[in-house]
């Protein structure tokens, strides 16, 4: 079974970018960049936008590889991105520069499908989903080892 | 955290937000990164929540005169005593809120206990708001520490993730005419044996335990 093991180590690039620990690295990508700013741009701002504070902002986290400001350049049903107005747009940036549903697509875009979704059916979650009035459990807490999985799998490689 | 702690968080944010749309509840979350800690100071993390609620229950008057005011002075940034306000009459205004933080160990060390302590607040304060928390085991201590009840369930992946994510890699497989169905089927099934091998007694339905 030499070719199975050579396989998974061969194609240890083709690991999606959120596997690794570097996760901005698809950010990294000049053409993966430039797309994101430009419908971002588009999408978060109303011409002509002359917010210093948030262009500074914005300039900061492209310095910084930033994935949650930067990937997901799709806006989705997630109305906590698209304002009604440029006022409402810079009182959002006011209230934090962050994205987080911007990371949120670009995570779930890259998510595998069905790993996972034991989680969602334990009844644990269900109660914890459910319960009412705060007399239950109010909190939830999900433990794992960093990539426990992607760790597991290069072990198992080594088998073949 | 990669696979499994992203993953898990993922999927829970979009079951939420996909109940969102039938139920009346709102959901915020936040993915923490170690590679822009410096951005995700404690402040724009609760503000990062306020945002997501905020746009859901309406921008106050009260959060436009403070920005109004905010701009006089150059656009001063709000201190977490004032997020922690609108954030309470966000959530007031909101039927059932659900607040995720993604990977707390990757979270600024320094910032951690503050930003556990202003979760237990929230809870306190608005008793039906639900925390979904994902993080290092490590980080286990601080959580129980903060709030008195916290259900804990381990992620592991178990024998169907294991398959579906050697299904995917597969799939992506560039050199597709090298591959035949019996290759494919045995590269599964020892993957996946030699797996459940190594992840013997691990059942994450049976390690769920309460702090």
């Amino acid at each position: 079974m030499e070719l199975g093991g050579g396989w998974l180590t061969h194609k240890e690039s083709h690991f999606p970018a959120f596997l690794s620990l570097d996760t901005e690295r698809v950010c990294k990508l000049p053409s993966i960049i430039h797309t994101s700013i430009a419908v971002s741009y588009h999408f978060y701002t109303q011409p002509p936008f002359r917010n210093i504070m948030a262009q500074n902002i914005h300039t900061q986290s492209v310095a910084f590889g930033n994935n949650n400001a930067n990937c997901g350049n799709t806006i989705g049903s997630y109305n906590t991105t698209i304002y009604s107005s440029d006022e409402d747009a810079k009182i959002m940036h006011w209230l934090s520069p962050l994205e987080p549903d911007k990371r949120h697509h670009s995570l779930r875009t890259d998510r595998f499908e069905g790993v996972g979704n034991w989680l969602l059916e334990t009844s644990e979650f269900r109660e914890w989903r459910g319960g009412e009035g705060g007399v239950d459990q109010p909190v939830l807490f999900c433990s794992g080892d960093p990539g426990v999985g992607k760790t597991h799998l290069r072990s198992a490689a080594r088998f073949l | 955290m990669s696979l499994t702690g992203r993953n898990s968080s993922s999927l829970v944010i979009d079951r939420l937000c996909d109940q969102a749309k039938e139920e009346d509840l709102a959901v915020a979350w936040l993915y923490c990164d170690y590679n822009i800690q410096q951005e995700q100071t404690i402040v724009n993390t609760i503000g990062a929540i306020v945002k997501q609620l905020v746009s859901r229950a309406g921008i106050s008057k009260d959060i436009r005169d403070e920005f109004k005011e905010a701009k006089k002075v150059g656009g001063r940034r709000p201190l977490l005593v004032d997020l922690m306000r609108m954030l309470r009459i966000a959530i007031a205004k909101l039927p059932r809120v659900f607040i995720c933080v993604d990977a707390l160990d990757e979270c600024p060390q320094k910032d951690l206990p503050k930003l556990l302590e202003s979760l237990r607040d929230i809870v306190r304060e608005s008793p039906g708001t639900r925390i979904f928390l994902t993080g290092r085991p490590h980080v286990g201590g601080a959580i129980q520490n903060s709030f008195t009840k916290v259900i804990a369930i381990p992620i592991i992946p178990n024998e169907d993730d294991i398959r579906n994510y050697v299904e995917m890699r597969l799939d992506r497989d560039d050199t597709p005419e090298a591959m035949d169905d019996h290759l494919r089927g045995e590269i599964v099934r020892i993957i996946v044996d030699k797996m459940s091998n190594m992840c013997v007694g691990v059942s994450p339905l049976s390690r769920a335990y309460t702090y």
